[in-house]
């Protein structure tokens, strides 16, 4: 028996021996520290607990509704401040710009143009135009002056520049409805001469056969225009005039019986004559505008019995933008007539082709401009692009000397190299009978300045 | 020596002028005083468009496209569009408001 309580003591003292042995394993060494450096353990544990508590502190208000509330309300005010501050910048710009004299309210504008054309049978031919325009205003007046610096080298003849006045004139606006004005201005008889015609406006590089031949550009006078809206999207606009008037052409045997228009014209006959006239015209979208014109005077040169010409014309100008084509229509219509009292040219005959009588004097022409851009494009190369086509003539009687019909088509391709600049090339098509009929082929660019 | 050609263009402008003085003279004499305060004043806001009438925008495209690209409102400086507005207001026959509602809002949309 004691064998046996000698086995079991040894068998119990080795199992709690290996039991103390594997607890031994499984604890962390034990690490001795100097007492100095336990003291700093100690210090830096107090110091990180303290920091953590203030952090905790400070993080637990952002967390609070009340203050982002208030946050809030800091960026408001500060917007508001920036805003108010932005207003009062913008405000003291519009002052000083509105307020400010001398040159602010003068402006330099106007266009110009460089062409290469070739006229079927003629030698080709460079020109160039300048054309500034000044405009200056002080409230309600405004003053217009321009002129145009040309030259034009011809092959055929020598080469000039020619300097000419386009306009000298000052309006003054009287109230919304009214404005009175006067000088050397723009005939407003039909559109072209006065809205249509400088060259970064025109889409093709000439004029119509009419508006060089027989229509009013620009004279001396005085004018009274205004106009008034109907609807909302509607207005009605006059202008009445009293001018110069047109000069008949009398010393000239291949044209006597035409009117000349062209106060700049060396030998133009200011006589006694005046010519009054005047354009109504009707906007029922902005997109679109309708217009008569009327004009009548003695037109008869110094020497030369009273001669009354009445000139009408009516005119179309319609251009808009189509999601449906992608791009924009511009359609241009005019039609001139004009009507000259008979009269017997060269009554003595000192001139050499008379005495000539012209009866029936009336003459007429006009023109139809189509053109495309096709501005919503998704190809954006072609947005620039306008192909054009005009359709114009001008029939003079065949009784009176010079008398002719003339045709043209034309057709162009624009390219816009920036909202005022254009780049032109167009082929004009002439049938003339009796002829000759010259083609031609023209190049431009034109520029707004 | 003035040739004839001088000399009627400068009567004309000259006689032009003596009428247009006269004109201004009598309009405006009553309510200068008034003008030259109301100058320095900021410009009032643009009234808004009448129901059925076009917005500014829309407005100045559709006005200006007619005859010629419309310029971008960073052409010209505010005191250049106002000439610019004045001048095309003669020239275009636009109306008064019209041409109100444009200036205003090219001003507005000017960066210059």
């Amino acid at each position: 028996m004691k064998r046996r309580h000698y086995f079991l003591a040894t068998a119990v003292l080795g199992c709690t021996l290996s039991l103390g042995l594997a607890r031994a394993a499984d604890a962390p060494p034990t690490v001795t520290l100097p007492r100095a450096d336990y003291e700093k353990l100690l210090q830096r544990m107090d110091a990180m607990e303290q920091e953590m508590a203030q952090l905790k502190k400070a993080q637990k208000p952002a967390a609070t509704p009340a203050t982002a509330a208030d946050m809030q309300q800091s960026l408001a005010e500060t917007k508001e401040v920036v805003d108010d501050l932005v207003k009062q910048m913008k405000h003291v710009q519009e002052q000083a710009n509105e307020t400010s004299v001398g040159l602010e309210h003068l402006l330099i504008a106007g266009d110009a143009y460089v062409e290469f054309d070739k006229f079927k049978g003629h030698n080709s031919n460079f020109s160039a135009r300048f054309s500034p325009m000044f405009l200056y205003q002080q409230e309600r007046l405004l003053v217009e002056a321009g002129f145009d610096a040309t030259l034009n080298a011809d092959g055929a003849e020598s080469a000039k520049t020619t300097i000419s006045l386009n306009k000298a004139d000052a309006s003054y606006i009287v109230n919304d409805y009214v404005t009175v004005g006067g000088g050397f201005f723009p005939v407003p008889f039909g559109q072209y001469h006065t809205r249509l015609d400088p060259k970064w406006i025109n889409p093709l590089p000439d004029d119509p056969l009419v508006w060089g031949n027989q229509a009013p550009n620009a004279a001396l006078g005085a004018f009274v225009t205004g106009a008034v809206p109907v609807c909302t999207q509607s207005s009605i606009n006059y202008c009445l005039y009293v001018t110069d008037g047109p000069e008949l052409v009398t010393q000239d045997p291949g044209n006597a019986g035409a009117l000349r228009f062209d106060a700049n014209h060396n030998d133009f006959d200011v006589h006694e004559g005046k010519a009054y006239g005047g354009r109504l015209g009707f906007v029922p979208w902005h997109f679109v505008e309708v217009g008569y014109s009327i004009q009548y005077g003695n037109a008869a040169p110094s020497g030369m019995s009273t001669t009354t010409a009445l000139v009408q014309a009516v005119d179309l100008d319609f251009t808009r933008t189509y999601e449906q084509i992608a791009g924009m229509v511009t359609l241009r219509a005019d039609w001139v007539w004009s009507s000259v009292q008979d009269a017997v040219y060269d009554p003595t005959g000192t001139l050499g082709y008379g005495p000539l009588t012209v009866n029936d004097n009336n003459r007429n022409g006009g023109s139809a401009l189509l053109a495309y851009r096709p501005t919503l494009s998704s190809l954006k190369f072609l947005r620039d692009f306008e192909p054009v086509v005009r359709y114009d003539w001008f029939d003079t009687p065949l009784s009176a000397p010079g008398g002719a019909h003339e045709d043209r088509i034309t057709v162009g391709l624009d390219y816009w190299l920036n909202p005022r600049a254009v780049l032109k090339v167009a082929y004009e098509f002439d049938h003339r009978t009796p002829g000759p009929s010259v083609d031609a082929l023209m190049v431009q660019l034109g520029l707004g300045l | 020596m003035v040739s004839r050609k001088t000399h009627v263009v400068f009567s004309g402008l000259l006689a032009a002028g003596v009428l247009l003085l006269a004109v201004a003279g009598c309009a405006t004499q009553a309510d200068w005083n008034r003008q030259t305060l109301l100058a320095t004043q900021p410009a009032p806001p643009p009234a808004p468009p009448a129901a059925g009438s076009l917005g500014a925008a829309e407005l100045w495209v559709q006005t200006c496209n007619r005859c010629h690209n419309a310029h971008p409102a960073n052409t010209y400086s505010n005191a250049q569009w106002q000439v610019i507005i004045q001048h095309m207001r003669l020239r275009a026959a636009l109306t008064a408001d019209d041409a109100r509602r444009i200036e205003a809002y090219l001003k507005a949309s000017n960066v210059h």
